[in-house]
């Protein structure tokens, strides 16, 4: 992923030249530097990354199974054939909208959490925001395998706290509730575990950005009398406004390709209701041995993100225009 | 008695010499002590877990006739072994020997996968158990070895059923539910929390047996193609009667499966269950959280089913196959050979499983543990042994049809009609 750098430095002042013959040999050393420092980068994602895209895309115009799997035979060209096939299936266009559904909801929740908890941290005492970034982290390096089991445990619906909790207030009875009987429950428990995931990052960038806010220009704006809520949207939001956009369009490509949480919370055996693409396409190509199909969802998928990615380019774009 | 167990250890004492013998003399242009080189075995974690002493001389005994050959066992596990396999498959290193359960034969052996073996080299290959015997053929041949196979059983606490004045295992459909009806009013009037009889909605292995007892099928081949027959009448009404014992005796998750059996038995809440024999001492060990106080508090019975005849358990087994990209299929053949004798088959009986052949089905002790299974293996069914079977597991058709009718979703009807449409879309597809 492409991160904003740092503004570009300045051209180095020219200096006078001594010798003229080595002129030609500085400036081709000078050109190609930067092409060599960024080689191992660009050889590297070839590798791992461009190498299995071309043979995803070559694999879902062709018609493979098991018997050229085994055999090592090429498998036969099948033209647009898998594409026809999902584009005109209904279920693979719920499965797209769910999709694009949980990730809005993924991306509005942890982003009005974790814009809430950095807002917080600049209030709070020292030592406060010493510990909560502790918390942040932790919660940051806690493996996914890990958080979906506890959050499994915890909406259990014979032995979780949740249900035990919820039984605790008056008027409910929330004894062997299964959230996951009904998808909407179930998803707002996986939103759960992605969102809980998702704000260390998040807020720990809005926070790093917010410390760039002036102190003054909010002194000045609050003595020229501007509400808070004023005060945020004229002062503090355009300053911190690339960084929200940024974690906005990351993590919306992350929360687009969620696999783990649901493959874990649903115990590798996930309900129809539950597919995700992501799911959707594995499950094609592993569990029912479509690869070529599951390989078209897949390019699919890539294709949607990498529509999401221009808009976010072109905002980028545009914020640097713009400053 | 003893006369018949006298001749047949006689029996099987010279067929271990001859067994001997003729692993000795090879009959190769290379002979069998001067070969080189390394066979590759994929077993599942069972062997690692019931029988390492079997692998151990089993290696030992291949190693006395191939003492330069460097067997390699690696141990899978079953979720994750077929998708090795696969990746292995496709490349050119591959295992020499690999471990199929007998439900995930048939999609390789249409693809290709695995070589042919010639049965008369095989211990007891006439007298092989058909469960698993079919699950290895295609065409008239064979590609693959059976390995062994469980069957499920009745397990019940003694102790609660001695509580509510019942000293037997139930041997009829109306006794069991009887004794249930007894445990129910016992002890689930106590404790909300507590099943008569515990059966969790996504368990379609128990429900099946059901399917099966009805007369029912998952799915049958007409003229060559393969659909799913679960809304069938026969079917409807096993699960139906399925669906009763839940609402009657069952008060957990329904749309849990029995992964966690064992550990939910060891809470102590459940008067009887349907499960593999080793489930019962799973449940009084704390290491799969079981409870060791129940130690000794549970027995096995042939489960009876509502047709009046036993409930036909599934049967499922392992096969040994041999991939076909094998470099060494001789070796590997050898190897598996010696695996699958009947000396192998004892000591796997002796670790409480059942054995891959009829003839010693009957070694198994009727009053042991495992008793009951080979009782009731004797009606055993396996899944339809069509291409895309393994796709119709893995896409979870049936654990997804029992969960709606286990929460009452759906009726029995409209899930059975849905699952057969999913069976259909993937079961003739190679």
């Amino acid at each position: 992923m492409d991160l904003p750098g740092p503004p570009r430095a300045a051209p180095p002042p020219h200096r006078p030249r001594t010798a003229r013959a080595t002129r030609p040999r500085r400036t081709l050393r000078r050109r190609l530097l930067p092409y060599l420092l960024i080689a191992p980068t660009v050889l590297a994602l070839a590798a791992v990354l461009g190498y299995p895209l071309v043979d995803l895309v070559v694999l879902s115009f062709q018609d493979m199974t098991r018997r050229e799997l085994f055999s090592g035979a090429p498998p036969p060209y099948a033209g647009l054939a898998n594409y026809r096939s999902i584009l005109t299936d209904g279920f693979f266009w719920t499965v797209v909208g769910r999709t694009a559904l949980f990730t809005v909801a993924c991306v509005a929740a942890t982003m009005v959490l974790s814009l809430l908890v950095a807002l917080l941290m600049r209030r709070v005492a020292p030592w406060v925001r010493t510990v909560m970034t502790g918390v942040l982290v932790a919660v940051w390096a806690m493996p996914v395998m890990v958080a979906a089991s506890i959050f499994r445990w915890l909406s259990d619906a014979d032995y979780g706290v949740v249900n035990w909790l919820l039984g605790l207030l008056p008027g409910l009875d929330f004894s062997k509730h299964n959230w996951f009987e009904d998808p909407w429950q179930g998803f707002a428990v996986i939103t759960g575990v992605v969102v809980w995931g998702a704000v260390p990052f998040a807020a720990l960038t809005l926070q790093a950005a917010l410390s760039q806010v002036p102190a003054e220009l909010e002194e000045a704006a609050l003595v020229d009398g501007a509400r808070p809520g004023q005060l945020f949207r004229h002062v503090t939001w355009p300053v911190i406004k690339p960084s929200a956009v940024l974690v906005t369009s990351l993590s919306a490509i992350w929360d687009f390709g969620v696999f783990n949480q649901i493959w874990l919370m649903r115990g590798g055996q996930p309900e129809k209701e539950y597919y995700l693409l992501g799911v959707y396409s594995f499950i094609e190509s592993f569990a029912v041995n479509r690869y070529s199909v599951g390989a078209a969802i897949a390019v699919v998928t890539v294709l949607m993100l990498l529509a999401g990615a221009v808009v976010y380019v072109r905002q980028l774009v545009h914020l640097g225009a713009a400053e | 008695m003893a006369v018949r167990i006298s001749r047949l250890a006689t029996g099987l004492a010279a067929m271990a010499v001859l067994g001997t013998v003729a692993g000795c003399g090879g009959g190769k242009p290379v002979a069998a002590a001067d070969r080189t080189g390394e066979l590759t075995v994929w077993l599942t974690v069972d062997a690692q877990e019931s029988w390492p002493d079997l692998v151990a001389a089993v290696n030992a005994r291949f190693r006395k006739t191939y003492p330069k050959i460097k067997v390699t066992v690696q141990y899978q596990q079953w979720t994750t072994k077929n998708q090795k396999i696969d990746a292995a498959l496709a490349g050119r290193n591959v295992p020499d020997v690999v471990e199929m359960g007998n439900s995930e034969t048939t999609n390789y052996i249409v693809n290709g996968a695995f070589t042919t073996v010639d049965p008369a080299k095989f211990d007891h290959s006439a007298e092989w158990l058909p469960a698993l015997r079919d699950a290895c053929r295609d065409n008239g041949k064979t590609y693959c070895v059976p390995y062994y196979v469980g069957a499920r059983v009745g397990i019940y606490r003694t102790d609660l059923l001695a509580q509510v004045g019942v000293d037997r295992a139930p041997r009829t459909f109306p006794e069991l539910r009887a004794d249930l009806d007894k445990l129910k009013a016992k002890f689930g009037a106590a404790d909300k929390n507590f099943s008569a009889f515990y059966m969790p909605g996504r368990y379609w292995y128990a429900a099946m047996a059901f399917v099966k007892d009805a007369g029912g099928e998952i799915a049958v081949r007409e003229n060559g193609r393969w659909h799913g027959a679960l809304s069938s009448a026969r079917s409807v009404a096993g699960l139906t009667a399925w669906k009763d014992l839940l609402d009657a005796y069952y008060t957990g998750d329904r749309s849990k499966d029995n992964g966690d059996e064992p550990a939910v038995v060891g809470q102590g809440k459940v008067g009887m269950f349907y499960g593999n024999t080793w489930e019962a001492k799973a449940a009084t060990d704390s290491r799969s959280g079981g409870d060791p106080a129940l130690r000794g508090k549970f027995a096995t019975f042939a489960f009876p089913g509502p047709s009046g005849k036993l409930l036909p358990p599934f049967l499922g087994g392992s096969t040994l196959a041999i991939p076909a990209k094998s470099g060494n299929q001789d070796l590997a053949q050898d190897w598996i050979r010696l695996f699958t004798d009947r000396t192998s088959q004892r000591r796997l009986i002796a670790a409480d499983t059942l054995p891959n052949n009829t003839a010693q089905l009957k070694e198994v002790a009727a009053g042991g543990v495992n008793g009951p299974a080979a009782q009731a293996a004797e009606r055993g069914w396996v899944t339809p042994l069509a291409p895309g079977w393994g796709a119709v597991e893995k896409s979870n058709v049936l654990q997804e049809m029992l969960q709606d009718i286990a929460t009452g979703k759906r009726s029995v009807a409209d899930a059975t009609r849905a699952a057969d449409r999913h069976i259909d879309a993937v079961i003739n597809e190679h």
